[in-house]
C-alpha cells in the first residue's frame, strides 16, 4: 500500500500499482504472486486458504464421493496432493447435507486436513442424468431412486456446500454442451449464471472460512465469454473458473477461449479451469496463465492399468511388460515406483484391486511432480525452457500438434523443429 | 504357536493372503521381488483356501489349478520348477486334497496314491535343489474325512518309505475344499479327523492349516495341536463387508473391561435361534453342525455372529469406530458413519479400511490365544467366544 510520502517518489506510483496487482485477499483467502514468467502468462503463487496454504500452479485430484479410488488420506498426501475434489451431487445425495452438518464437515468425515473444493452439482446433473431440465429457478430433474421430482436451486446447492464445508465452494452455473450450436442458448446461459451467482453469494452462510467461486461462461463465442467477464468480474469474488469447456471441443477453439479469460481476468487472484487433466493441457494453460486445474483422468485411467509417463501413458496390460522389471518411471518418488516393477504390476493389473491403488498413487504423484516442475521452472524464470525440453519429450520427432504450437506461440514460446 | 502370514500381490495394505501358483510367469519373479517391502516370512500352498476348489479335476497327469488364464494341470516337475522361481520360505507339496464330504473310498485311495506319489517326486527334487536350499518342505497331512484313513497316510509319512530328513512340517489339508463355506464348520466336524491325522506325527515339527476357520473353529484347532492358521476368515469377513467385534480378551476379573460380555457387540443380522418346532430346525438336524450361525437367505446379507455388517443402514450417522477400544487405524480414524458411506457407495477404500480392521483383529485374537495356552486358560477364551457371541448357555466344552 502507497502512502503519502512514497506516492511523491517517481516511479513510485508505478511500483505501488504492482504491488497491489500482484495479491489480493479475502475474508478466507489471500493470493500472492511469487514470480512471473518473462515471457508467457504463467505465474507462481501462493493461495492462504483455511485448512492449507496451497502453492500454485497446482492440480486437484477428483475424489468424487469423499475418497480417492481406494487411497487413504495419508497416501493421497504422500503423493503431494495440495487440494482435492468432491462432487455436491454425489455427496448431497449420499450421506447428505443433514449428516455434514452433524459430522462438521467432509473434512472430518473423510480425514483430509487439506483443502477441499466442491463443485455445485450442476454439471454431475446435466451429464448423468436423463430427465435434467434447466429453468431459471434451477435445474429440474427426476430423482434417480424414487422417480420424483426434484430441484436443484441455487441456494439448495450453497446449502449443501455449506455442510460439507470445503475452502472453496463452486457456483451453480448453466451449463451448456460445448458443442451446442445455438448461440442464444449461450447468450442466455450467460446472463443466468450471473444472475445465479448473485443468488449463491447471497446463500453463503460461511463467507468468512468458505470462498464461493463465479464461472465465466459463453460457450466458444467471444462476445458472450466478454459479457461473461464482465458481469462476474464486477462481483469482485477471491477467484474465478473458467467453465464450459473441456466437453469435446475442438483445441483449435479451447486455447483461445482460455487465452481471452485470462487476459480479462484480475491477475491478483486465482484462475481455475475447469475439468483440464492431460500433461499437455496443463502446461499450455499455465503459459496462458491458469493457476488451477482439476480431472479426473489420472485417476480414472488407473482403473483401466494405465500409468502416466513424461510422454503420455503406458497401458500395463500390455504383455512388452511381462519381463519389464523397471518401475513405472525412474524418475518417480512414488512408494509404488520405489516398491514395485512393471511386471509385477502386469501380472495384477485389472485383476487385483491393489493394481488400481497401486496406479492411482503413481498417477497423483506424476502429476503433482508435474506441477511442481512447472512452478519451479516459473520461480527460475526457465518456464519458456521447461515447455519446449517438455514438448520434445512427449512428441516424438517434434510432431507437434498445431493448436500445441499457435497457444504458446501467442505467450511467446517457440516450439523449435 | 505362531502366526504366519501367507502373502500375495505384496502392499502395504494387503487384501488377499495366500500366495498359490497362478501362472507360468511366476517364472520370472526372483526372490527379491518376492520379499520387497516385507517383513514376514512368504509360504506358498497349493490351492487358494479363499476359493472353493472345484471338485473331480484331479487325475494321474497332475493336479488341476485354476488360474487366471484357465485350468492348468500341474505335475510334481512343474510344481517344483515354480517353487524354484518363487523361493519361498516354505512350501507345502504338491497334494490332491479332494475328496470332499461324502467321497467314497475307492476316491480317497486314488487321492493319498497320487499324493504319496507326488509328496516322494517332491522330496527329491527339494533335495537335489540348489535354489531351495533356503526353502522348507511341508508335508500334506490328508485322507479326507476318513479317520483310518488319515491315520494310515500319517503312518506311513513315519515311516521307513518316506524320507523324513526333507520334511520340516505338516500342512492338514482335504478337511474342506476351500472356499467361504468351510466357515460353517465348527469344531465337532473337525476334531475327530484331525485327532487321526496328528496323533502318528512327531510331536516337533510344525502343523499348519488353511481356510475359513471360524473363530471357535480355532480354538478347537489349535487345542488340538494345530500352530498355524491363514486369514481366509478375515479376508472372506472383509469381501462381504463385515467388520469382525467378536471378544477374545481374557481379563484378570471377568467381569471388567471394554470385551466383557454384552459389550460393543451389535449384530444386526444375527438370527441365532431357530425354534425347535421349525421345518428349517428339523431340516437342519441332519447336518453334524451346531446351531449357531445361520446362512442369510440370497437377498440378504451374508454375516455372522462375530462381525457387524458395513452395509446395514444403522451404520449410516453413528460416529464411533467400527469397534469401541481397538487399536487399529481405521478404529482410531473413522467412524462407522464413514465406513458405511464407502461401502455403500461401493469405493474401494471401503474394504481397504476393513481389511486393516479385520486383519489387526485377527492378529490380537492370536496373541490372546497363545496368552491364553501359556496360562492354561483355553477354556476361559472358549467360554468367552461362546457366551458372549451367541449368549447360549450350554456347556461347550473343547473335545
Amino acid at each position: 500500500m502507497a502512502t503519502a510520502t512514497a506516492a511523491s517518489l517517481p516511479g513510485a506510483s508505478v511500483a505501488a500499482a504492482a504491488a497491489v496487482s500482484s495479491s489480493s485477499s479475502s475474508p478466507a483467502l489471500s493470493f500472492r504472486i511469487l514470480a512471473e514468467c518473462s515471457k508467457s502468462k504463467a505465474r507462481t503463487s501462493l493461495m492462504k486458504l483455511p485448512h492449507y496454504a496451497v502453492e500454485l500452479p497446482m492440480f486437484m485430484p477428483v475424489g468424487t464421493q469423499g475418497t480417492l479410488k481406494g487411497l487413504l488420506p495419508e497416501q493421497v498426501k504422500g503423493a503431494k496432493a495440495q487440494v482435492i475434489l468432491g462432487n455436491t451431487y454425489h455427496l448431497g445425495t449420499r450421506p447428505g447435507k443433514d449428516l455434514f452438518q452433524d459430522f462438521g464437515g467432509l473434512h472430518k468425515f473423510m480425514q483430509w486436513d487439506r483443502a477441499l473444493l466442491t463443485d455445485s452439482g450442476g454439471f454431475q446433473m446435466v451429464s448423468l442424468l436423463d430427465l435434467a431440465e434447466i429453468t431459471e429457478e434451477g435445474v429440474k430433474f427426476r430423482s434417480p431412486y424414487d422417480g420424483s421430482e426434484c430441484m436443484l436451486t441455487p441456494e439448495e446447492s450453497i446449502e449443501i456446500q455449506n455442510a460439507i464445508g470445503a475452502d472453496i465452494m463452486m457456483q451453480l452455473d448453466d451449463v451448456v454442451d460445448v458443442r451446442e450450436k445455438d448461440y442464444e442458448r449461450f447468450k442466455t446461459a450467460a446472463y443466468r449464471t450471473t444472475r445465479w451467482l448473485d443468488r449463491c453469494i447471497k446463500a453463503n452462510k460461511n463467507p468468512d472460512r468458505q470462498n464461493l467461486f463465479p464461472i465465466i461462461q459463453g460457450g466458444l463465442f467471444p462476445d458472450l465469454r466478454k459479457i461473461s467477464l464482465e458481469q462476474q468480474i464486477a462481483r469482485d469474488a477471491p477467484g474465478y473458473a473458467i467453465g464450459g469447456l473441456s466437453g469435446g471441443e475442438a483445441k483449435e477453439k479451447f486455447w483461445p477461449t482460455v487465452h481471452l479469460c485470462t487476459d480479462h481476468l484480475p491477475k491478483n487472484k486465482p484462475r481455475y479451469c475447469m475439468g483440464v487433466g492431460f500433461a499437455v493441457d496443463l502446461v499450455v494453460c499455465c503459459a496462458l496463465g491458469v493457476d488451477m486445474f482439476d480431472c479426473v483422468f489420472p485417476t480414472r485411467t488407473a482403473r483401466f492399468g494405465c500409468a502416466l509417463v513424461d510422454n503420455g501413458q503406458i497401458n500395463l496390460k500390455a504383455r512388452d511388460f511381462a519381463n519389464d522389471f523397471r518401475p513405472i518411471d525412474e524418475k518417480c518418488g512414488c512408494s509404488t515406483c520405489r516398491n514395485y516393477s512393471r511386471a509385477y504390476l502386469h501380472t495384477i493389473v485389472t485383476k487385483e484391486t491393489v493394481a488400481c491403488h497401486l496406479l492411482s498413487l503413481h498417477n497423483v504423484a506424476y502429476q503433482m511432480r508435474l506441477m511442481q516442475s512447472i512452478r519451479d521452472s516459473i520461480k527460475k524464470d526457465c518456464f519458456a525452457e521447461f515447455v519446449e525440453d517438455f514438448m520434445a519429450a512427449y512428441y516424438k520427432d517434434q510432431e507437434y500438434p498445431q493448436w500445441v504450437v499457435d497457444a504458446l506461440a501467442a505467450v511467446k514460446i517457440t516450439l523449435k523443429k | 504357536m505362531f502366526f504366519i502370514l501367507w502373502w500375495t500381490r505384496m502392499h502395504h495394505y494387503m487384501y488377499r493372503l495366500s500366495i498359490f501358483v497362478t501362472t507360468f510367469r511366476c517364472f520370472r519373479i526372483t526372490r527379491k521381488e518376492l520379499h520387497t517391502s516385507l517383513h514376514f516370512s512368504v509360504c506358498v500352498s497349493v490351492q487358494d483356501a479363499a476359493k472353493a476348489t472345484p471338485q473331480g479335476y484331479n487325475h494321474k497327469k497332475g493336479v488341476s489349478l485354476w488360474t487366471y488364464g484357465g485350468r492348468q494341470i500341474i505335475t510334481a516337475d512343474k510344481y517344483m520348477d515354480l517353487m524354484e522361481a518363487m523361493q519361498p520360505d516354505w512350501y507345502e507339496a504338491l497334494n490332491d486334497a479332494d475328496p470332499g464330504i461324502g467321497s467314497s473310498k475307492k476316491r480317497i485311495l486314488n487321492s493319498t496314491t497320487s499324493s504319496m506319489e507326488y509328496l516322494k517326486q517332491c522330496i527329491t527334487l527339494h533335495k537335489a535343489s540348489q535354489k531351495l536350499k533356503g526353502s522348507a518342505l511341508f508335508a500334506p497331512l490328508l485322507g479326507g474325512r476318513s479317520e483310518k484313513a488319515r491315520n494310515g497316510w500319517s503312518k506311513s509319512l513315519m515311516s521307513t518309505t518316506v524320507d523324513k530328513s526333507a520334511i520340516s512340517g505338516y500342512t492338514i489339508v482335504g478337511l474342506h475344499t476351500n472356499g467361504p463355506e468351510v466357515e460353517d464348520l465348527q469344531p465337532v466336524n473337525v476334531s475327530n479327523i484331525v485327532k487321526a491325522s496328528l496323533e502318528p506325527l512327531a510331536a516337533e515339527l510344525p502343523r499348519q492349516t488353511a481356510g475359513m476357520w471360524n473363530p471357535l473353529t480355532v480354538l478347537q484347532l489349535a487345542h488340538l495341536g494345530v500352530d498355524i492358521f491363514d486369514s481366509t476368515f478375515p479376508f472372506l469377513v472383509t469381501e462381504r463387508r463385515g467388520a469382525l467385534t467378536f471378544p477374545f480378551r481374557l481379563n484378570r476379573r471377568q467381569n471388567d473391561g471394554a470385551y466383557s460380555k454384552g459389550s460393543c457387540l451389535e449384530h444386526q443380522n444375527k438370527k441365532l435361534k431357530v425354534s425347535e418346532d421349525s421345518p428349517k430346525a428339523k431340516a437342519e438336524e441332519e447336518v453334524p453342525r451346531q446351531d449357531n450361525k445361520i446362512r442369510e437367505s440370497e437377498d440378504e446379507e451374508l454375516s455372522s455372529p462375530y462381525e457387524i455388517n458395513m452395509k446395514n443402514k444403522s451404520n449410516v450417522s453413528l460416529m464411533k469406530p467400527l469397534l469401541e477400544g481397538c487399536e487399529c487405524y481405521t478404529c482410531k480414524n473413522f467412524t462407522r458413519a464413514y465406513v458405511h458411506h464407502l461401502t455403500i457407495a461401493n469405493e474401494l477404500l471401503a474394504p481397504v479400511l476393513l481389511m486393516m480392521h479385520n486383519l489387526h483383529h485377527w492378529m490380537d485374537f492370536f496373541s490372546s490365544i497363545r496368552e491364553a495356552i501359556k496360562t492354561d486358560r483355553l477354556e476361559d477364551l472358549q467360554t468367552l467366544i461362546t457366551t458372549s457371541v451367541f449368549e447360549s448357555n450350554e456347556d461347550i466344552t473343547l473335545s
